[in-house]
């Protein structure tokens, strides 16, 4: 069986884009704009979750995350400010770098590693939050690397995922609009195929024993701005637990 | 090297509160003023009149309390139409009935500057055993900015300082404004405001005169009464000559200025025996062209210096900060980059209304209260009987006012 998850293209062109990565003007730009709303469904999952007191500015003292395709760590960032103990990887070497210098010059602790995630269930290392955000739309052989990120979580601990849906609206805003008309986005960086269904994903989670737990949609409103809604239609974030 | 996650340059009035309202996001703070608060405490003779709403801030944040017989209430204002004899009085009985909030009890306060400083620097060292806010004896020599780094600061002693975010709280010709590269318009109004204090023999009984004289508004505030006799604090503005003739007649020859205010302010007021702490300056309307730039924000008069004829400069102000530290909240919250260019032009957005919206206010409010036409002058007796008969459209105007 085929078990390599990488995708050696993919990886070419985000070593290419890394360099305006912490751009927020720049081809990232949609990224950046989208964080507000992940951080804001990922802090209230994990509060409510790990049942964490919700005024205190650290919320997420004392949590190991892994951010997997972290990039140039535009969500390591924030968790790392949050208080969690976060290791960020990725397979492209440049965006790691990119990663690395962007945390020393903010005075950030993180943990950024040039590996993919089969090397990490290989050492058997575990955490509590395994997160995986605008990522699966850029993996080969999807199901393995969800039973892989199944074995970097504690017995009790949460995934967190964000993607996009395969819906005709999808491809219409994502591909069709935003790639090669507007140029919001890189042309080339989806490719539609590689899309899921939340439903889709669910299934292949249920083989490894995980089932979901929270389902939101991230949706676009004028003036550059995404609020989380429950229309999954294009862009949507959930987390999954062991059942 | 030091590293902060906020800047303030400028550690007076504006800078201060803004200290005072960020504290509660646990980030390392940093003041940078050429001056210690002491010093600036001992230099500032001015008053400042604080409406109810930004009141309404302090009494939050514990600052009016040790205020407590320092400041003095305004429960009524005193509007008048140059010698026309034509006036407005709003007065807080009227409005009581209607504010949803208990906590305000007046329109508004006076108090000196050197006690407010005082108080809100008490304020701040006590939150400080929390979260303590340095504060740095230094002159700002350069900022640079590169792109996606933080910010970082060259001081006169030498000292680099990085920071996520700079807030140029430095007043209206804000060095720090200049070199963030940010443009402003200006203004000039081609008068000077003369002020001073004044002792007087009665009871001032808590009213607040705006009078609206052919040569500029005069304004007399209700101060706190000291050791000696009840005060009032004076800002009378007119053209350069006259306000420089004022000036001048207050240090040399205080009887001539004090009988030329008597005439405005005998029937309440009764005699002026002294006159104490004048000064003079310019009137200017500052603008920045933009609040924010990369890792910058404008606050205070670093971002708008307003015409002072509503007492509306500090209230937009206090507004500033309260609205800033209620978005970097929610970006603190979220682990989010403060110093984003991206968020601060949201605030900027949020904020442009309000601050262009006062800047055009008081700008016109000066310019229809000097015209001497008399189909202006009719205007003007027109609208403010429409007002004063209107209780409706009065309570608007004063709730706005006092910055609710």
């Amino acid at each position: 069986m085929h078990t390599d998850t990488t995708d050696k293209k993919e990886i070419k062109l985000f070593n290419q884009l890394s360099s305006n990565w912490w751009n927020e003007n720049g081809e990232m730009s949609i990224l950046h704009s989208m964080s507000e709303a992940r951080m804001n469904y990922i802090r209230n999952i994990l509060i409510k979750y790990f049942s964490i007191k919700s005024n205190s500015l650290k919320v997420l003292k004392g949590l190991k995350i892994l951010d997997v395709g972290c990039g140039g760590g535009i969500s390591s960032e924030p968790f790392a400010r949050m208080g969690a103990k976060v290791t960020g990887i990725d397979l492209s070497s440049e965006l790691i770098r990119v990663a690395k210098q962007h945390s020393r010059k903010m005075n950030l602790n993180i943990e950024y590693l040039h590996r993919n995630i089969k090397t990490i269930v290989d050492e058997n290392k575990k955490y509590d939050v395994v997160v995986a955000l605008e990522l699966l739309e850029h993996v080969n052989n999807l199901s393995n690397f969800c039973e892989l990120l199944g074995r970097c979580v504690h017995s009790k601990g949460l995934i967190i995922l964000s993607t996009i849906n395969k819906t005709a609206l999808s491809h219409l805003l994502v591909i069709k609009l935003a790639e090669d008309v507007f140029n919001k986005l890189p042309r080339g960086t989806h490719n539609f195929k590689k899309f899921i269904k939340p439903e889709g994903l669910s299934e292949i989670f249920k083989r490894s024993g995980f089932e979901i737990k929270n389902l939101k949609g991230i949706s676009w409103f004028p003036l550059n701005r995404w609020v989380l809604t429950n229309n999954t239609s294009v862009n949507y974030i959930c987390s999954f637990v062991r059942s | 090297m030091i590293l902060s996650d906020i800047v303030i340059c400028g550690g007076a009035l504006s800078g201060l509160t803004a200290a005072l309202a960020l504290q509660k996001l646990n980030m390392k703070i940093l003041i940078i003023d050429p001056l210690t608060i002491e010093e600036i405490i001992k230099k500032d003779k001015r008053t400042t009149a604080i409406a109810a709403g930004p009141g309404k801030f302090y009494l939050e944040k514990g600052v009016w309390q040790l205020l407590e017989g320092k400041a003095e209430s305004i429960n009524k204002i005193n509007i008048k139409d140059g010698n026309s004899g034509f006036q407005l009085d709003f007065d807080y009985n009227e409005i009581k009935e209607s504010l949803r909030s208990k906590l305000v009890t007046n329109l508004g306060y006076v108090v000196e500057n050197s006690h407010l400083l005082q108080s809100i620097n008490n304020i701040i060292k006590n939150n400080g055993k929390k979260t303590p806010v340095k504060r740095i004896k230094a002159k700002v020599i350069s900022i640079e900015k590169k792109e996606e780094d933080l910010a970082k600061i060259k001081l006169d002693n030498g000292k680099i300082v990085l920071a996520s975010l700079i807030i140029a709280a430095d007043g209206r010709n804000s060095v720090i404004r200049k070199m963030s590269g940010i443009e402003e318009k200006k203004l000039d109004y081609e008068q000077y405001a003369f002020v001073c204090q004044i002792q007087h023999k009665n009871f001032h009984q808590n009213i607040a005169l705006e009078k609206f004289l052919p040569g500029g508004p005069l304004a007399i505030l209700p101060m706190i009464k000291n050791e000696k006799s009840y005060r009032s604090s004076i800002i009378w503005s007119d053209n350069k000559e006259v306000s420089m003739g004022r000036f001048n007649s207050a240090r040399h020859d205080p009887k001539r200025i004090a009988y030329e205010l008597e005439r405005h302010s005998f029937e309440w007021l009764g005699r002026i025996e002294s006159l104490s702490s004048s000064a003079v300056y310019p009137l200017q309307l500052i603008r920045a062209k933009n609040v924010v730039a990369e890792r910058f924000v404008l606050i205070g008069d670093a971002a708008h210096g307003l015409h002072p004829i509503a007492g509306q400069g500090f209230n937009l102000t206090i507004r500033d900060i309260k609205i800033f530290t209620e978005l970097c909240k929610k970006r603190v919250l979220l682990g989010l980059d403060i110093g984003s260019e991206k968020f601060l032009k949201d605030y900027e957005k949020i904020r442009r209304a309000d601050i262009l919206g006062l800047v055009l206010a008081t700008h016109s409010l000066n310019k229809l209260f000097s015209i001497k036409k008399s189909p202006i002058k009719l205007f003007r007796k027109v609208g403010m009987s429409a007002i004063q008969k209107s209780p409706y459209i009065k309570r608007i105007f004063m709730k706005y006012a006092m910055g609710l």
